[in-house]
Formats: C-alpha cells, sequence, structure tokens
C-alpha cells in the first residue's frame, strides 16, 4: 500500500509540475511589442539630428536629402528595410505646404500608417507622429513633422 | 464487510483529491492564458525619457519647442495649436 500510495505521490508532483510548465509557457510565449518604443526613438533620434536647442541645425537642400541617414546615424538596413520615416518642415505661417521633406526606408509603410489612423491592426507596422518647432540662423521659424513607422510584425506581433 | 467499504472510502478520497489537483491546475492553466498576450511595452520610462508628456514624463521632442520659444516665441498659441493637431495613430 505504502508503494502504491508513494507512486502516487510522485504522479502528483509530475502533474503539478507540467501544469506550473504548462502555465509559464503559455504566459512567456507571447512576444513583447517594442514597435511604439522603436517608432518614438527613430522619431527622437531624427529630431535630434535636425534641431538642437531650438535651433535648425541643418540646411535645407539636396544634400541634407542625400547624406541624411549618414549624417544621423541611421541604419534602416539595405534590402526591404523594416523603418519608414518621413520629415516636413513647414516655414511659418504656412502649415499646408511643407518646403522641404525628406522620405526614407520601407515606402509601403505610409499607406499602413494611414490605415492604422482608422482603425489598429496587431499585423501592420506602427506609426508614430511627432511635430515640434525650430527656428534657423537667420530666424526663420519652422514647423517640423516627423513621421515614423516601424514594421518587424515577426518579431512583435503573433 | 466493514473492511471493504473502508477500502472504498479511502479510494473514494484519493479519487476526489486528484480531481481537486486537476481542476485547480486547469483553471491556472486557462487564467494564465487569459492574462497571457502580446504585451506591449507603448510608453517609455520616466527613466528612458522617452515618455509621451504625462505627468513626471519629460518629453523629449516637447523640449526642442520649448528652446526655440527660448529664441522666437511669437505666435506661440498658433505654433503651439498646431503642434497639438498631432496625428494619433490607433495603438492596437
Amino acid at each position: 500500500m505504502e508503494k502504491l500510495v508513494s507512486v502516487y505521490w510522485f504522479a502528483i508532483l509530475v502533474l503539478v509540475a507540467g501544469g506550473i510548465f504548462i502555465m509559464v509557457y503559455t504566459f512567456y510565449h507571447q512576444p513583447y511589442d517594442v514597435r511604439m518604443v522603436e517608432a518614438r526613438i527613430l522619431s527622437n533620434n531624427i529630431a535630434d539630428c535636425v534641431s538642437q536647442e531650438g535651433s535648425l541645425v541643418v540646411n535645407l537642400d539636396s544634400n541634407l536629402k542625400k547624406d541624411f541617414l549618414t549624417n544621423c546615424h541611421l541604419l534602416l538596413g539595405d534590402q526591404d528595410p523594416e523603418y519608414y520615416f518621413e520629415v516636413n518642415f513647414y516655414e511659418f505661417p504656412n502649415t499646408i505646404n511643407s518646403v522641404f521633406e525628406i522620405i526614407e526606408g520601407n515606402k509601403n509603410y505610409k499607406a499602413d500608417c494611414e490605415v492604422q489612423k482608422k482603425q489598429g491592426y496587431e499585423n501592420l507596422p506602427k506609426c508614430i507622429e511627432k511635430r515640434f518647432y525650430s527656428v534657423d540662423n537667420s530666424g526663420n521659424q519652422y514647423l517640423i513633422k516627423i513621421l515614423s513607422a516601424v514594421g518587424k510584425v515577426k518579431e512583435n506581433a503573433k | 464487510m466493514r473492511n471493504k467499504s473502508g477500502q472504498l472510502s479511502d479510494t473514494i478520497t484519493w479519487i476526489v483529491a486528484t480531481i481537486i489537483i486537476v481542476v485547480i491546475l486547469l483553471i491556472f492553466i486557462y487564467a494564465s492564458s487569459l492574462i497571457a498576450g502580446v504585451k506591449e511595452i507603448e510608453r517609455g520610462s520616466k527613466v528612458l525619457i522617452f515618455g509621451e508628456g504625462d505627468k513626471g514624463d519629460i518629453n523629449w521632442i516637447d523640449m526642442k519647442t520649448s528652446f526655440a520659444y527660448a529664441i522666437d516665441s511669437q505666435s506661440k498659441s498658433d505654433i503651439d495649436k498646431w503642434i497639438s493637431e498631432n496625428e494619433k495613430y490607433n495603438k492596437k
């Protein structure tokens, strides 16, 4: 009888241990979605690159567009990047037509961001828009809008 | 006869105990599957200063605007209005 009881207790032990394993696996198996944080970091880095202490530190010319990624130390990936950003500069008071625009990364994400405005989908890139104000050396006032999007659906969504 | 009924009640006790353990385990497994799900780390922390500008957070980008106002704060209200029109995206 005692033998039978010890076998029973062993079986219960295995059962409880298995149950705890399943619980932990179920809980931690789901990924952490860090795309909003990544998009925010991207926006912050871009903002830091174009404006410091309230002053515009870039010249709005074709060289800026050409070397923007290098100058801002951004690596979006060579083939099919998982990032997208768009920086629009508006010369105040004209807030409709941007005077300068920089677009980099996966351009397909722009349309996905439009969809995300209406309804949030896990399996679409996460987008974030940031706006701020800056003044250049000549005293011109600029309003800057940064839209950044991060794909990486496989790594962050189930 | 009395011995047999004693054995039977013992067996029933063990079976009921096992069933209770299994049921409790199943409840916990179900509960953990309910609270599991994609965990969205959406907001930075106060320490990392990526915050949205909530109470106590420092908003990195808003600070740039504040610095710019120190240089030229003409049309501040219009600029603030434009900034607040910031497009909001669904975060689901």
